[in-house]
Formats: C-alpha cells, sequence, structure tokens
C-alpha cells in the first residue's frame, strides 16, 4: 500500500521515524506550539527494511540544532528533509552524535552541572543501541528510558 | 588531575618513584618561589594539612581558604569565577569539593593545572595514589595479592578507585560489608569484565581475613543513614582486634584512609602489620611527587 500525501511548500520532513515514534518526537517539537499544519503518518511500511516507520511533514517550521539532538535520542537513523519553495533543498540524517552538549541534564543533583546553573551539561555517548550516555562532570550514566522521559518532558 | 584515570601505569610508576625517593632523601627547596592555591569548599583538614605540608617541604607556599563563610562565595560568587581568581594568585590549585564534577568544572576555568582534592562522593585521586604507593612499598608485587576490602563499600568513595585501580594491576578484591553498604554491581561488573577480577564477597570479616594479603577498612558514615536506629545497626559490625589480627597472616598489611572510629580497635595499633599511620605519611611524599611532577620541577 502506498499513501500519498501532498506535498509542502516550505518547512520539514522528517522520514524513516522508527515506528511508532512519531508523536514522541512531534512531542518533542512541541505540537502545541505549532501553528501551521502538520501531518503524521504513522506505521507505514517501510521500503528498505520491510519494518514500519512513521513520517512527519510542518509547514513552514525547521528545526533547531537542539531539536536536532533531541530527535537524535527517540529517532535515531530517522532523516531529515527541509523543504524551500516544493523543492528539498537540504537532508540530514539524524545520528546519535559522540557528545550530547546542553541537551539532557544529569539525574545526579550533587552534579556540578546541575549546581553550577552557567555550564552546559555534557555527556558523552557510550553505546548506541540502547543508548547509554556519560556525564563529563560527575561520570554519572544515564541510559535510554530516563533519556526518553527528559527530552519528551 | 581529576582523576586516578588521568594516569597511566607508567606515569604512576614514576609518581611512586619520586615519593620513595623523598621519603628516603627529603627534598631540596625545589618548588622555592612557587605557590599552591588551596580551595577547600568543604572542611577536610587532614587531606589540606598533607597537601600544605607536601608544598612546604619542597620550599613552597601555599595561600588559600578552607572555610567558604570568609569567601565571596558566601557572597553567591560562583565556583568558576572563584576559582579564576585564585588561580591568578598561584601555579597550581587544589580543589576539594562537596559536589561531584567540581574539579572537572574548576579545570576548565583555571589557567593552572588543577589537583582534585575530592569531588562529592566521585574521587579521590590522591587518596588512591597513597594507598597503591603504601601496597607497593610493602609488598613485591600487586600482582595475584588477595585485597579484602571491608566497611562501606557503597559509599565510600576512595574504594572504588582503589578496587579498579588494584584490579589493573592484577590483584584479587575480596568484599566484606554488611548488605545495605554492598560495593555497587556498577563497580564489581566493571572489575569483572574490565580487568578480568573475580570479585568475591562475603560476610564474615574473621573467615575473610584468614587468607588476606592485605586488609583495607573504611569508616561507615553516620550522615548515609536515614535514621540513628539504622546507624547503630551497622555501625559496629567490623571490628578488627587483636582476635581478628590473629587469624591473619604475618604479612598482612592492616589499612585505613583515616580518620577511623570504632572499626580498628586501638590495641592492634602496635601490631607491625597495622600500617595506617605510615600510609597517612606517605600521603605528603606522594603529594609531594605529584606536585613537583605538575609544576615540572621534576620530570
Ligand atoms: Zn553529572
Amino acid at each position: 500500500m502506498s499513501l500519498k500525501v501532498d506535498v509542502i511548500g516550505n518547512g520539514t520532513v522528517i522520514d524513516h521515524i522508527p515506528g511508532g515514534r512519531g508523536l514522541l518526537c512531534l512531542k518533542v517539537l512541541g505540537i502545541e506550539s505549532i501553528d501551521s499544519p502538520v501531518i503524521l503518518l504513522s506505521n507505514v511500511s517501510s521500503n528498505n527494511k520491510g519494518g514500519k516507520k512513521d513520517l512527519i511533514k510542518i509547514e513552514d517550521r525547521f528545526l533547531t540544532p537542539k531539536e536536532h539532538n533531541k530527535l537524535a535520542i527517540i529517532a535515531p537513523g530517522a532523516t531529515v528533509n527541509i523543504i524551500n519553495d516544493t523543492h528539498v533543498t537540504d537532508k540530514r540524517l539524524i545520528s546519535v552524535p559522540e557528545k550530547f552538549v546542553d541537551v539532557i541534564c544529569c539525574t545526579n543533583p550533587n552534579c556540578v552541572s546541575n549546581t553550577e546553573s552557567y555550564i552546559s551539561s555534557s555527556f558523552a555517548v557510550e553505546r548506541k543501541e540502547p543508548l547509554e550516555v556519560r556525564c563529563s562532570y560527575c561520570d554519572r550514566v544515564v541510559g535510554a528510558k530516563q533519556l526518553l522521559r527528559q527530552v519528551i518532558g | 588531575m581529576i582523576s586516578i584515570s588521568d594516569f597511566s601505569s607508567k606515569e604512576c610508576d614514576r609518581i611512586f618513584e619520586l615519593a620513595s625517593e623523598y621519603k628516603q632523601n627529603g627534598a631540596e627547596n625545589e618548588c622555592s618561589g612557587k605557590i599552591l592555591g588551596s580551595a577547600f569548599f568543604e572542611p577536610s583538614t587532614r587531606t589540606m594539612l598533607s597537601f600544605h605540608s607536601a608544598m612546604q617541604r619542597l620550599g613552597g607556599n601555599v595561600l588559600g581558604f578552607s572555610d567558604t563563610s570568609t569567601t565571596s562565595v558566601k557572597k553567591g560568587e560562583c565556583l568558576a569565577d572563584t576559582m579564576r581568581t585564585l588561580a591568578a594568585y598561584c601555579d597550581l590549585m587544589v580543589i576539594r569539593h562537596p559536589n561531584e564534577g567540581s574539579a572537572k568544572l574548576s579545570s576548565e576555568f583555571a589557567s593552572v593545572p588543577v589537583i582534585n582534592a575530592g569531588d562529592g562522593g566521585r574521587e579521590h585521586p590522591t587518596q588512591t595514589l597513597l594507598d597503591l604507593f603504601t601496597i607497593k612499598e610493602n609488598k613485591d608485587s600487586v600482582k595475584g595479592l588477595n585485597v579484602v576490602l571491608c566497611g562501606d563499600l557503597k559509599y565510600g568513595r576512595t574504594v572504588h578507585s582503589l578496587a579498579m585501580a588494584l584490579a589493573g594491576m592484577g590483584a584479587d578484591i575480596t568484599c566484606v560489608s554488611p548488605p545495605e553498604l554492598k560495593m555497587p554491581e556498577s563497580v564489581t561488573t566493571c572489575l569483572e569484565r574490565k580487568h578480568k577480577v573475580s570479585v568475591v564477597e562475603e560476610n564474615e570479616l574473621s573467615s575473610a581475613v584468614k587468607d588476606a594479603d592485605v586488609l583495607y577498612m573504611t569508616r561507615i558514615q553516620k550522615e548515609r543513614f536515614g535514621s540513628p536506629e539504622e546507624y547503630a545497626k551497622v555501625k559496629d559490625c567490623y571490628v578488627v582486634n587483636k582476635e581478628i589480627m590473629s587469624k591473619a597472616n604475618e604479612n598482612m598489611l592492616l589499612m585505613h584512609p583515616l580518620p577511623r572510629v570504632n572499626e580498628i580497635s586501638l590495641d592492634v595499633d602496635s601490631d607491625k602489620r597495622a600500617i595506617f599511620f605510615e600510609q597517612a605519611l606517605n600521603g605528603v611524599f606522594v603529594r609531594m611527587a605529584l606536585i613537583s611532577l605538575i609544576l615540572g620541577v621534576r620530570d
């Protein structure tokens, strides 16, 4: 089955979101604050691996680097297409970076990144699947579940 | 110098070699004209005095504070500003702070090298170095030694990095602790996976001590418990006394990072195997070695 959705003039198409994660992605992007039209397709069959994927189209909205990094936590492997005047002008893969800077908070309340508010939190990626990161200040390891909880607030 | 893992084993050996030289021959005024900035945001008299003694024995000077109520920290100054300012007055800094990661943060803002003298519950690398130095000084090799760690193995800040370092050198680790103060699983799995060291857990000190080469005691801290009753339940569960020492072999080393409370009774102090005061003294030599290597007066 193929689904056809109207092309958008200007905006962002996030494709190849792991099946069922589209709604979480919209939560990260703050769907309630988006005024323009949003399309979410969920559990579409993905032609390359035979699995399921989600797809999001948002008109007149582009991702900030911070949002990009947050999406890396819930939807690694997704692609972000920037549409300008109905053409894809930029295409980027959402991959897990080596480091997350200022994206998430340390879960250790005694960590200096929490007590000294002017510094940016910094986490090195220990493992990508399932995602596990280590605080560069206190060495606290934060796992996938907690990361997810943080980015979807 | 933030974490014990900042050192290669070769660098550790160099520190120990130099510490040993200072212990035997003393030091000339190698650091004369140099200043150690000492930032103790929480009291730790023993560690602080050990650093001050080390710097003064090297002929250097010390300035700093050990009580934040008299500094601008009390006026709300942030850690980065305090350390940046202090860095301008000295050639090297030592920091003790209750928050984890504070030493690393300081090193990012300070223009001079920073030595971590304990950041919250995380690390206290100079303690680990002096413990290793003391063991190496008394034993031919660390490899194959059976090291029994006893007491608070959950919160004991020094004991985790010591266990890691010892395992890295090929020692076997035996853990003796009350169930509520067990070595965290994250540490034991790391020891087993990374260093291929088997960690044995024992409840009874009297049986664990029989084939111990080193018995490392730690203090069970009152602050770690929610109620006085919980503390009372475990506080005296492991006490090294003459009876325990009579079960240990004659070359065993009895160590303790000090201060001790009840976990080592006074009647074993005269036992030649009780080396914890020597261990504390070694702290000065190890810190002297570290300071002169960091300042580059030795290489
Ligand atoms: Zn942290």
